[in-house]
């Protein structure tokens, strides 16, 4: 028999819970009320394309502050391991994660959302973003798989589209954007990941390997 | 895990800053002291939801009271 899976819905109230965080424990929605939440799962930590979009939602913290947007984290790890991980990324990468991570260690909220999808991965979270707004309402929710960085400029997007959307009483057209705006690419964009080592053998192996690294797990080349 | 009461029960420094705060205005919000602390705004209500529970402050209809315990530790 097929097992039930709960998943939270566009206009659902969040679903409420408490979780330990690298920045301490937190009472959701009850301690976000009156901001709104972009809250996202990652697969794990020390894994590059995670890596990425840590460093990507870190560069557009102050932008979410903006339109008083927190930035809310998950994934089955342990808090000693986030903290380990945000740590590598300031060290290895100068990028300060500035948003709380809940360690969901036993899986308890990332079920409670959905964020396990079990034709995907049985045991780690897909790349789940949902927009909670400053009443505790989910406005949106996206699904992306884990091969898969999500673009945070459209999460931004989404951000102005829906705060637009309640403002102005309208709705938004394809790819609106409220000014006219360059989202710049540059080669940098064009690299893919290379999927990290499996063995502490090959980890050791990696670094000299001819890609472009800058940690063990994280390597990326041109195709 | 308490970001604001070590285990100890003593409050730590993070803390102590808020009970003053706290002391000079009553009926300072969280979003007061979530600016002026600069600190998120979640972080800054559950600082006050463990410093509640940990006896240090009471909650009224508009705003906090100091407890003699935290008195003692801000004198």
């Amino acid at each position: 028999m097929e097992q039930a899976v709960n998943m939270p819905r566009i206009g659902d109230e969040a679903p409420c819970f408490e979780a330990q965080t690298t920045m301490g424990n937190i009472k959701f929605p009850e301690d976000f009320k009156g901001q709104w939440v972009v809250f996202f799962s990652h697969p794990a930590d020390f894994t590059p394309v995670c890596t990425t979009e840590f460093m990507g939602f870190a560069k557009l913290n102050e932008e979410f502050k903006k339109r008083n947007v927190q930035l809310l984290g998950l994934s089955i790890d342990s808090n000693f391991s986030h903290i380990a991980w945000v740590m590598n990324i300031k060290e290895k990468m100068g990028v300060e994660i500035p948003f709380p991570i809940i360690a969901d260690i036993d899986a308890k909220v990332a079920r409670l959302y959905g964020m396990l999808h079990p034709g995907e991965s049985a045991t780690v979270t897909v790349r789940a973003v949902f927009v909670i707004d400053p009443n505790g309402k989910i406005r949106a929710i996206i699904y992306y798989p884990l091969t898969t960085g999500r673009n945070m400029r459209e999460i931004l997007r989404l951000i102005d589209a829906l705060q637009t959307a309640d403002k102005n009483g309208v709705a938004t057209p394809a790819d609106w954007v409220p000014n006219p705006q360059t989202w710049e690419y540059t080669e940098e964009n064009t690299k893919v990941i290379v999927p990290p080592p499996t063995t502490y053998e090959d980890a050791v192996k990696r670094l000299s390997e001819n890609y472009e690294c800058k940690d063990w797990y994280f390597c990326k080349k041109v195709l | 895990m308490s970001s604001c009461v070590q285990p100890d029960g003593k409050p730590t420094q993070r803390a102590i800053e808020m009970l003053k705060l706290i002391n000079q205005k009553p009926t300072i919000s969280d979003q007061e002291l979530s600016t002026i602390l600069q600190r998120p705004l979640f972080q800054i209500r559950a600082s006050l939801r463990e410093l509640e529970s940990a006896g240090f402050i009471k909650k009224q209809d508009d705003g906090f009271d100091l407890t003699k315990k935290a008195k003692d530790v801000i004198s």
